[in-house]
C-alpha cells in the first residue's frame, strides 16, 4: 500500500516544485515588461518629468504603478497635477517601509468622517508653527505609530499653548 | 422444466439435427471457421478504458502507474499553470492597488511629510486635550 503511494507522493512532490517556482517566474515575466525611459512615450515622458533620473534603477512593479499613474493624469485636477508632480520624486526616493507607512497613514486619515479630515489639515498647518524642538519631543514620546481622529480642540487652545501638558496623556 | 417443454424441445433438436445434416459441406466449414474466431477473440485480453486518478496510487482496471499517464501531467501542468496565472493576478492587483493608493496620496491636500512625520502623530492625538 505505502509502495503504491509512493508514485503520488512524488508527483505530488513535482507538482508542489512546479507551484513554488511559479512566482520566480512570475518576477521573471514581469522584468520582461520594464521599458527604458526612451522607450516611453512622450506623453509618459512629459508625466514622469520628475522621475527621468532615476527610471531606468526602478523595478518593473514600480514602472507599472508609475505609468498607470501618467496614464491617470490627465483626468486629475490641475492643482492635484502640480501636487502630483512636486511629490513625485521625494515619494519615490523614500525607502519601502517609510511608503508602506505612509500609504498605512493615508487609508487611516481617508477613512475619517469629512469634518476630522479637514481637521487633520488644519492641525498640520498649526503643527508647522510648533518650534523645531517640541516637534522632536513629540516625535520622541512613545505611541503606536498610527494616526488617530484629531483629539478635540477646546476653544482657545492654540498651537505650542501647552500641548505639552495635555500630551502627557494616553 | 416441465415434460410437455422437455418434448417440445426434443422436437426442435430433431429438427435441428435434421437439417444441419442437409446443409452443405461448404456451408459446414464456413461455420466452423466463424466459431473457431469468435473463441479466439473471446480468449484474447480485452482493452478496457482506464480512468487515472490522480493521488490514488492506480488506475481501477490495471497495474499501470497513474505516473505513466498523459492524462496525469495533463493534471499537474494545469494546476501549475493555474498557480502561476493566480501568482500574477496577485502581482497585477498588487501594483493596481499601489497605483490606486499613490495617485490619491500624492494628490491629496496634505504634503508627504505629514504622514511621516511621528511628531504630527502623536500631535494629533494629544493637541487640544483638556
Amino acid at each position: 500500500m505505502a509502495q503504491d503511494r509512493r508514485p503520488a507522493l512524488i508527483a505530488a512532490l513535482a507538482a508542489a516544485v512546479l507551484l513554488a517556482l511559479a512566482p520566480a517566474i512570475g518576477h521573471a515575466q514581469i522584468a520582461m515588461k520594464s521599458p527604458k525611459w526612451a522607450e516611453l512615450s512622450p506623453q509618459e515622458r512629459q508625466v514622469l518629468a520628475p522621475l527621468a533620473q532615476d527610471w531606468d534603477q526602478l523595478d518593473a512593479q514600480r514602472k507599472t504603478k508609475w505609468r498607470g499613474i501618467a496614464q491617470r493624469y490627465p483626468t486629475m485636477k490641475g492643482d492635484e497635477q502640480q501636487r502630483i508632480q512636486e511629490q513625485m520624486r521625494p515619494w519615490s526616493q523614500l525607502t519601502p517601509d517609510q511608503r508602506r507607512v505612509a500609504r498605512e497613514q493615508y487609508k487611516s486619515i481617508n477613512n475619517l468622517p469629512p469634518e476630522q479630515k479637514n481637521e487633520v489639515k488644519q492641525k498640520w498647518q498649526e503643527y508647522q508653527s510648533l518650534p523645531p524642538e517640541q516637534k522632536r519631543e513629540l516625535a520622541a514620546r512613545p505611541g503606536n505609530g498610527k494616526i488617530a481622529a484629531p483629539a478635540a480642540t477646546p476653544p482657545g487652545n492654540k498651537p505650542g499653548a501647552s500641548p505639552g501638558r495635555s500630551a502627557d496623556r494616553p | 422444466m416441465t415434460t410437455h417443454e422437455h418434448d417440445f424441445a426434443k422436437k426442435i433438436t430433431l429438427y435441428l439435427d435434421a437439417a444441419n445434416r442437409e446443409l452443405k459441406s461448404g456451408t459446414l466449414y464456413r461455420l466452423q471457421q466463424a466459431r473457431a474466431a469468435a473463441l479466439a477473440h473471446a480468449h484474447a485480453p480485452r482493452r478496457v478504458p482506464e480512468l487515472a486518478l490522480a493521488g490514488v496510487g492506480g488506475t481501477m482496471a490495471g497495474p499501470r502507474p497513474f505516473y505513466a499517464q498523459l492524462r496525469f501531467w495533463i493534471g499537474v501542468g494545469l494546476i501549475a499553470f493555474a498557480g502561476f496565472g493566480w501568482q500574477q493576478w496577485q502581482a497585477y492587483q498588487a501594483v493596481k492597488d499601489a497605483e490606486e493608493v499613490d495617485a490619491q496620496l500624492l494628490t491629496s491636500d496634505l504634503p508627504i511629510d505629514a504622514y511621516l512625520d511621528r511628531g504630527f502623530q502623536v500631535w494629533l492625538k494629544t493637541a487640544g486635550q483638556p
